[in-house]
């Protein structure tokens, strides 16, 4: 049987998939905190998604992307390195050829995406302020000290969400806790903070889009119900939360790889014993002239796979 | 004599006339080199903070060639172009910001080009300069007019499709260029100020990724002035400034003509005029069947992984509508 696999390094969180040509996923999606270490991370995440693969699976091609698919792509020896929005649409065009409107909210960024029949045709994505999007959650629920799987459910039970600033994380912070020790209730901040970071949403990244139902929510934070149903009230339309909307980037890669892979070529893909490869990440600042650009070198066994970081291109390598 | 001039702001719009007229007088011109860290980080370390991207960069070469005894730094100011407009407030304080700004100067050429005034005009200025230099009236004259034709020179190339760069060393280093390859499935429009399009450190080199992406990039520069003229006519009053009218003209064009897939629309985050006239493209762009555009806003911070990505899925987006 054919399958492609995708990778999705995302600031926050790693999600590796193996899909079959329909684009369904074959065995348990990964999804996995990539901890500053995206390296290990993916390695990681591709034994975890080999582990739990059907036997006699044929891997034909292999896709990467997120922040870090360049990095992913070198690694896993990847046939398609695509940004995110458009892994994203196609994912969610897979699922749903109808879909005008994708959210999606990932750890550090946020994304619209307005398609019209069957085609993006205008996107945007936060720009330089990461409020709103799953790492200030995470800090928040730490914060409260309740799991962040709880979240959503915490926001539903709240009669009256009270009023926060979401614009600026920082002032949404001294909101809570002076509503906090006003002696709000948990829920009600928590839902507060929901409708919130909708509001923020709509009015930040999604500012002067026309947003048509069907909508599409995917990305970690679309598992926090409480923020779906912000998002229902504030657009007065169903969102729609697919089955895998937190490895949707994943499943995107790997559908794009499917479709480079249609004439037939022959994957770069690596293998899954790229899980037990050695790679090394080094640095150095190059003095060659003023711009002192950081260039980063990875390595496998002592082989130069890549380097890159350097504005005029005399020491970028990138294995092709 | 060493005259230095700046590599920012007018550079992109003047340099070959001024570096013509000025050697036509007898001095020796000298540019700060393109724009690095080093220079940027010389400008935000002299300037306040409210003061936006491409006057900070400006800054920075005017450190950097004050740093490297010249005899004089030609920073003219520009006040209007054309009857009608003015320039940006910033080039009709230009000489004065930077005199008040910076310290260890050498002695500015800051001649007033006005035309709306018979007395400052561009030849009277070239006039003042010249005397401000020590030459003869008929060196200045001959100087002058050479450089006016060289100016032509420039634009001319500029229309032919080269940018700044290639044309200003196609001029000067008598290099010939070959006309860049064809087979490009898409056309993108960059739009913006030319020291912000052009310039390859803050917009991290947003012409050259285009290119490594296969597009066919076209600028503002690269449009005939009737046709701007004529597109900048659509809005229901004239604009204030001469460069944006230009810039709208130039978008309006493309988006009337249809003459590219999509148009990127840089802007610098401070940027007062900017502002208003983003706001312009997009409405214009919405009217037209909501024509793609992208806008890109450069700061200091303007991160390479965000800005990879953005151009990467508006490339995708127009290449999977085909």
């Amino acid at each position: 049987m054919k399958g492609y696999i995708g990778v999705d390094v995302g600031s926050v969180t790693t999600k590796v998939v193996v899909i079959d040509e329909e684009g369904n996923p074959l065995g348990t999606p990964v999804y996995i905190r990539t901890q500053g270490q995206p390296i290990k991370a993916i390695q990681q995440g591709v034994a975890m998604a080999r582990e739990d693969l059907p036997k006699g699976i044929e891997i034909r091609g292999a896709g990467t992307t997120g922040s870090a698919r360049y990095l992913a792509g070198v690694m896993i020896g990847a046939d398609a390195i695509r940004n995110e929005i458009t892994a994203h649409a196609v994912a969610a065009l897979r699922l749903d050829p109808s879909v005008n409107t994708i959210i999606e909210i990932g750890g550090q960024d946020s994304k619209i995406i307005i398609l019209r029949n069957g085609l993006v045709v205008d996107f945007a994505m936060n720009t330089v302020c990461a409020a709103g999007t799953g790492s200030f959650l995470d800090r928040q629920a730490e914060r409260l000290g309740i799991p962040i799987e709880q979240f959503g459910e915490l926001a539903l039970k709240a009669k009256t969400p009270v009023r926060i600033a979401g614009r600026c994380t920082v002032f949404a912070e001294s909101d809570m806790i002076h509503k906090q020790q006003m002696g709000f209730s948990v829920e009600d901040i928590i839902a507060g903070l929901c409708e919130a970071l909708a509001r923020n949403y709509l009015s930040n990244v999604a500012k002067g889009k026309k947003i048509l139902p069907p909508v599409i929510f995917q990305g970690g934070v679309a598992a926090n119900i409480g923020i779906k149903y912000a998002f229902q009230r504030a657009l007065g339309c169903e969102v729609l939360v697919p089955p895998y909307h937190n490895v949707m980037g994943a499943i995107g890669a790997a559908l794009l790889a499917a479709e480079q892979m249609r004439d037939g070529r022959k994957t770069r893909f690596r293998g899954f014993e790229v899980a037990e490869m050695n790679f090394e990440s080094s640095s150095f600042e190059c003095r060659g002239c003023s711009n002192r650009c950081e260039i980063v070198e990875i390595k496998s066994d002592g082989k130069l796979l890549a380097r890159w970081g350097d504005r005029c291109g005399k020491w970028e390598v990138i294995e092709r | 004599m060493k005259v230095g001039i700046p590599r920012g702001l007018l550079f992109y719009h003047y340099y070959p006339m001024w570096k013509v007229f000025l050697e036509g007088i007898g001095a020796e011109v000298i540019t700060s080199p393109p724009t690095s860290k080093e220079i940027l980080n010389l400008g935000t370390k002299s300037s306040h903070d409210d003061v936006c991207l491409p006057v900070k960069i400006f800054f920075g070469h005017t450190v950097y060639l004050a740093g490297r005894k010249v005899d004089f730094l030609f920073i003219p100011r520009v006040v209007a172009v054309e009857k009608e407009a003015y320039t940006c407030p910033k080039f009709l304080g230009l000489p004065d910001v930077v005199r008040n700004t910076l310290e260890n100067l050498p002695p500015l050429i800051d001649a007033t080009v006005n035309v709306k005034r018979k007395d400052k005009s561009p030849l009277k200025a070239a006039l003042e300069i010249g005397k401000q230099l020590g030459a003869p009236v008929s060196r200045i004259k001959s100087a002058y007019r050479e450089a006016c034709e060289n100016h032509w020179n420039y634009r001319n190339l500029m229309l032919k499709g080269f940018t700044p760069d290639e044309a200003i060393d196609i001029l000067f280093k008598e290099r010939g260029w070959e006309k860049k390859e064809g087979g490009r499935d898409i056309k993108i429009g960059v739009i913006g100020h030319p020291y912000n399009v052009y310039d390859r450190f803050p917009t991290l080199d947003l012409l050259g990724k285009l290119e490594e992406l296969g597009v066919e990039v076209v600028t503002g520069e690269m449009i005939r002035q009737e046709d701007i003229e004529h597109h900048a006519q659509f809005l229901p009053k004239r604009l204030f400034w001469s460069y944006e009218r230009d810039i709208v003209g130039a978008a309006f064009y493309l988006i009337h003509k249809r003459k590219v897939d999509g148009i990127i629309n840089v802007v610098s985050f401070e940027c007062g005029p900017d502002s208003l006239i983003t706001e312009l493209l997009q409405s214009e762009a919405r009217r037209n069947d909501n024509f793609p555009m992208m806008v890109i806003t450069l700061d200091e911070h303007t991160g390479e992984a965000g800005l990879q990505t953005r151009v990467e899925a508006f490339v995708d987006m127009l290449r999977r509508r085909k």
